[in-house]
This record gives C-alpha cells, structure tokens and sequence, in this order.
C-alpha cells in the first residue's frame, strides 16, 4: 500500500516513517510532499491509498488540501498529523472529510489505532 | 474572561519525551534572555485575529540539544554550536518543529486559538512586542530541561494576559 506523507518538516517526515515502522507498517510504499499544493499533484500522480497530512504548512495547509480534494471529488482515505488537537479543531477535521486526527507527539500505539482500519 | 492557561513541567516533559524519543528531565529554571548580546531561539504565537499570544524561548545549549536530539544529530555538532553562541541549519529546522508542535502546550479546549506566527533563530532580535512580552508583560513559566544523552539549557514560557 502506499502512503503520502506531508509535512513541511523534513525531520517530522522522517518522524512519521520511523513510527509507521516501529507501529509494524514495514511494507508500505512511502511518498512525501512539502506543502499542501505539492501534496495535491502527489495524489494526482501516485493514487496514495492513505495520506498522513500535517496541518499547519505554508503555501496550502492540510484542512485545505483536504477540502480541495473533497471538491474535487477525490475520496483518498485522510488523516490529520497535526499538533492541532483540541475539540474544535478534530471537529473540523472530522467535517471535512478526515477519518482521523493524531496529535504530535505522537506514539506507534497512537498510528496503530488510528491507520488499522484503513492499513489493517 | 478567557483563563490563560500554563503548561506545567510535566506537560513540557511530556511533549519533549513524546517528541525526542528518550529521557526529558524538567524543573524550575532561570528566565531566558534576549539582547543584541544574550542570544536565544524564540517563538511568537498569535491568535487568529494575528494578537501576540504568547512566547516561547529557549537559551543556546537548549535550541542546540533538542534540535540534534529531534534529528538524532551528533553530540558534538550541537556542542560546536553552543561554543559559537548560535544554532542554525538542520539544528535550527529542527528547533523551529519543536516550536511549531509546542502550539500544542497553548491551545485548550474553549480558549482562543493559537498559532505560530513568526520564529527568530539566535541572533535574529525578535520584535518590539515580542519582546516587551518576554521582559515580564505576561504570566510566565521558566523552567531548565535537560534531554538524555544530550545536555539542558533554560526554557521561558510567557502568556499575554
């Protein structure tokens, strides 16, 4: 399965793939974006079965990102990465169209729970 | 009236554990400075409306540490960069993620949103507002961490009340 993961961070990205291994996701087909506006040709040109999307990011944002795609009638499972976590703000991941929102920091056990329904 | 909320020594220790992968020890510090001559790292938070909210500063050793730690840096690169007073590259990037997921230590349930506005690397004066803030305008917490592996510096946490 292939996973893109977006993050304005390089050393956050690099954080994200060493959880996903250490949750047990060792086969997955990882590609990376910068920025929401990168991310949305990534979609495009690699068919990601799930995207790990940071929120706050210059040049297009994550909730962005996912309201483009949603408009644009894309229906790639999403979910948020984000040190956004209050109430209001999963609420409105969860509007959007995000399955789920993990809060940095972040545990394998915390990826686990989350991406077991999409990954298994 | 909003209640202006401080995150206490375990939630920095919480966050920087979660974050950094091994042991955070936190405890009462001393407030951290900033002048053309005290050089720190420095983080503004606004509200949604783009009012300074709050800010976050951290001495030289501690940018330099927790930034190699965060990127599992060499030791040693973080200690040449303490010896010349400054942090930049990928320590700094790194730093500057830190900064960016402390937002997480500011916003709570029911209170106005907050949010990353602006980072100053050491040697990089923050703005007048900024500041003004850090020299005692808000309520504050200054606490010293010390990070497994790596070494501690002073950490001063400062909301606009």
């Amino acid at each position: 399965m292939k996973v893109l993961i977006v993050d304005d961070s390089r050393v956050m990205r690099q954080i994200v793939t060493r959880t996903l291994r250490q949750a047990g996701y060792t086969e997955l087909d990882l590609v990376e974006a910068s920025n929401g506006l990168e991310a949305y040709d990534v979609v495009q040109k690699e068919s990601p079965d799930l995207v790990l999307c940071d929120w706050n990011m210059p040049e297009m944002n994550g909730y962005d990102l996912l309201k483009s795609l949603r408009g644009r009638g894309h229906e790639v499972p999403f979910g948020f990465v984000t040190s956004e976590s209050t109430h209001e703000m999963r609420d409105k991941a969860t509007s959007a169209g995000a399955l789920f929102l993990v809060a940095k920091p972040f545990t394998p056990e915390d990826f686990k729970e989350a991406l077991s329904p999409v990954l298994g | 009236m909003t209640t202006v909320v401080l995150p206490s020594p375990k939630d920095v220790r919480d966050m920087c554990e979660g974050l950094l992968g091994r042991g955070v020890e936190v405890g009462p510090g001393e407030p951290v400075l900033v002048s053309q001559s005290t050089w720190a790292a420095v983080g503004a938070y606004v509200e949604d409306n783009l009012s300074l909210s709050a800010v976050v500063a951290a001495d030289v050793p501690l940018a330099a540490y927790a930034g190699a730690a965060l990127g599992l840096l060499p030791l040693g690169g973080a200690q040449d960069a303490i010896g010349l007073g400054t942090v930049d590259g990928a320590m700094w990037e790194n730093f500057a993620e830190l900064l960016q997921i402390g937002v997480s230590l500011l916003n709570h349930d029911g209170a106005p949103h907050v949010r990353l506005y602006q980072t100053f690397p050491p040697g990089e004066m923050p703005d007048v507002d900024v500041l003004e803030l850090m020299r005692g305008m808000g309520r504050r917490v200054d606490l010293h961490v010390s990070i497994a592996g790596y070494g501690g510096g002073s950490l001063s946490i400062v909301r606009r009340i």
